[in-house]
């Protein structure tokens, strides 16, 4: 396990606080830049440890995890149409449901070789009633796995003029 | 020792928000953290290059961590921790006002 410290400006890590500078005034703000390069897909999340005196002599100290904001490095599973849909239905009507903004397909290519670079998609309906234009989208789901369980409820809708959209439901569980 | 992930998440449903963390994950910009002194939030961007033929895919990760009260807050201390599949690297530090 590799463990980054930083140390510079008015930050330091490691050892006694009360040894240590004071450092964020009220009402300011401190910037940090970091560049995370996944190695191996899906990846291990960076967890970040945040530690603060406040004028009371106060001492808190909080662990989270990094976003990773790519979802393309999580591990995707197929689930079958009749559990997501159950799954899904409790998100239906709600406002828990993110979707992207539509991005479009290239004219040649055909909608149904998503699959192909995502292969834990399964189709919502029949892909050839898309195509005779008895219905107005092709759907396809997935979940996604972030490091435990099933985190993210994943549903593709591809129109009829090749744009496509992402939406995203996180269910209630946790671990 | 590896990191403790299951503790990590369970420790993070109690207290931080795990939701909040999983919906970032998802958002160019979002609050992680949130107390009444402390406010953590971030931007991301991903980088996708091609360098000597090998494609490659970084996140640009800024954090903002504001002081949100009328006191100083003093020995503030920001760790990392990660495994060997993801490099990191810290890019500047610096104070905004």
């Amino acid at each position: 396990m590799k463990v980054l410290t930083i140390s510079n400006l008015a930050y330091k890590l490691y050892g006694n606080p009360r040894k240590l500078e004071p450092t964020t005034e009220p009402g300011y703000q401190t910037k940090q830049e970091l560049m995370l390069i996944p190695m191996s897909a899906p990846f291990n999340l960076v967890s970040m440890n945040v530690g603060y005196v406040t004028a009371d002599g106060l001492y808190n100290r909080y662990k989270m995890f990094l976003p990773t904001s790519l979802l393309k490095f999580v591990q995707f599973k197929r689930i079958s149409p009749d559990n997501f849909s159950k799954l899904w239905r409790q998100f239906k009507d709600s406002n828990s449901i993110y979707n992207t903004a539509p991005l479009k397909l290239a004219r040649n290519f055909p909608p149904l070789a998503v699959k192909h670079y995502m292969r834990a998609l399964t189709d919502l309906n029949d892909y050839y009633d898309f195509l005779a234009q008895k219905v107005e989208e092709h759907k396809m789901c997935c979940v996604a796995i972030l490091m435990l369980h099933e985190d993210y409820l994943l549903k593709l809708h591809i129109r009829a003029d090749l744009s496509f959209i992402w939406r995203v439901a996180i269910p209630n569980k946790t671990p | 020792m590896g990191i403790d992930y299951y503790s990590q998440l369970q420790q993070m449903s109690k207290g931080q928000n795990l939701r909040r963390f999983k919906t970032s994950n998802f958002k160019d910009r979002s609050l992680i953290l949130e107390d009444e002194h402390l406010q953590v939030g971030f931007k991301s961007k991903a980088i996708y290059e091609t360098q000597e033929g090998q494609f490659r895919i970084f996140l640009r990760l800024t954090l903002y961590f504001g002081n949100k009260g009328d006191e100083r807050l003093s020995n503030v201390e920001i760790e990392y921790e990660g495994d060997e599949s993801t490099d990191y690297k810290q890019l500047s530090l610096q104070a905004l006002r």
